[in-house]
């Protein structure tokens, strides 16, 4: 068991980067992680060995997350945009152009989909095909989802404004 | 540029501004993007996404 504890913690600090950029806040996050982290340890004896336990940890992940949002789609989700909703600290120097606290905010205007596959591959820099496995969804999916989901995050960063508040599916 | 540039699709373009290509395709797409100003502005803004992306949550790596 200790050593069980030992292989799923390596893993904590990304599976909590994910969940904030997923869930947009941190008291989501955090449910979002507990939530997976007790999935995964009573699960544990599923996973096999000689697979990636990274790749098994987010699938579990998306699947708490993808039932999450089913049930709360009776009363959507809203993403407060307030500074201090934000609960990250953003690194200075990142003044050239694009504005990272536009990206956290036009990241809610996308898809659940789209979101989960840019931050898969932008931010956790999975190859195409381990997110296709943590999807559970074809190749072809992940790259349509990823090329769709970038061009609409870039239109929403032209446009400029984002709505102070919306509305995630 | 006058050799004739192979194709470059979707694929490879997203793939580049991730920097998956091997050193030999990411050159020749490089040079096929000089000479397609619109798709070069197309992937180094989805470049600069993922940086963003770091930016934004990267510090939460280091949350005690």
């Amino acid at each position: 068991m200790e050593k069980t504890d030992h292989l799923i913690e390596e893993h904590i600090p990304r599976l909590r980067r994910y969940a904030r950029a997923l869930a947009g806040d941190r008291a989501r996050a955090d449910d979002l992680v507990q939530d997976t982290l007790e999935r995964a340890w009573g699960k544990f004896h599923l996973w096999r060995s000689d697979s990636d336990l990274r790749a098994w940890l987010f699938s579990i992940m998306h699947n708490v997350y993808v039932n999450g949002v089913r049930k709360s789609s009776s009363s959507p989700m809203l993403l407060p945009l307030e500074d201090d909703a934000l609960d990250v600290p953003v690194r200075a120097a990142q003044e050239d152009g694009l504005q990272v606290r536009d990206v956290h905010a036009a990241l809610g205007c996308l898809s659940q989909e789209q979101r989960e596959i840019l931050l898969l591959v932008g931010l956790e820099e999975m190859s195409y095909e381990e997110v296709a496995k943590v999807l559970n969804v074809p190749l072809g999916t992940v790259m349509s989802r990823l090329s769709r989901g970038r061009e609409r995050l870039r239109q929403i960063m032209a446009g400029g404004a984002v709505p102070a508040l919306r509305v995630v599916k | 540029m006058s050799e004739p540039m192979q194709i470059v699709n979707e694929n490879e373009l997203q793939a580049y501004a991730d920097g998956r290509l091997d050193e030999k395709r990411r050159a020749e797409v490089a040079a096929w993007l000089a000479n397609h100003p619109a798709e070069a502005g197309r992937v180094e803004d989805y470049r600069r996404q993922n940086e963003a992306l770091h930016a934004l949550f990267d510090p939460v790596l280091d949350e005690p």
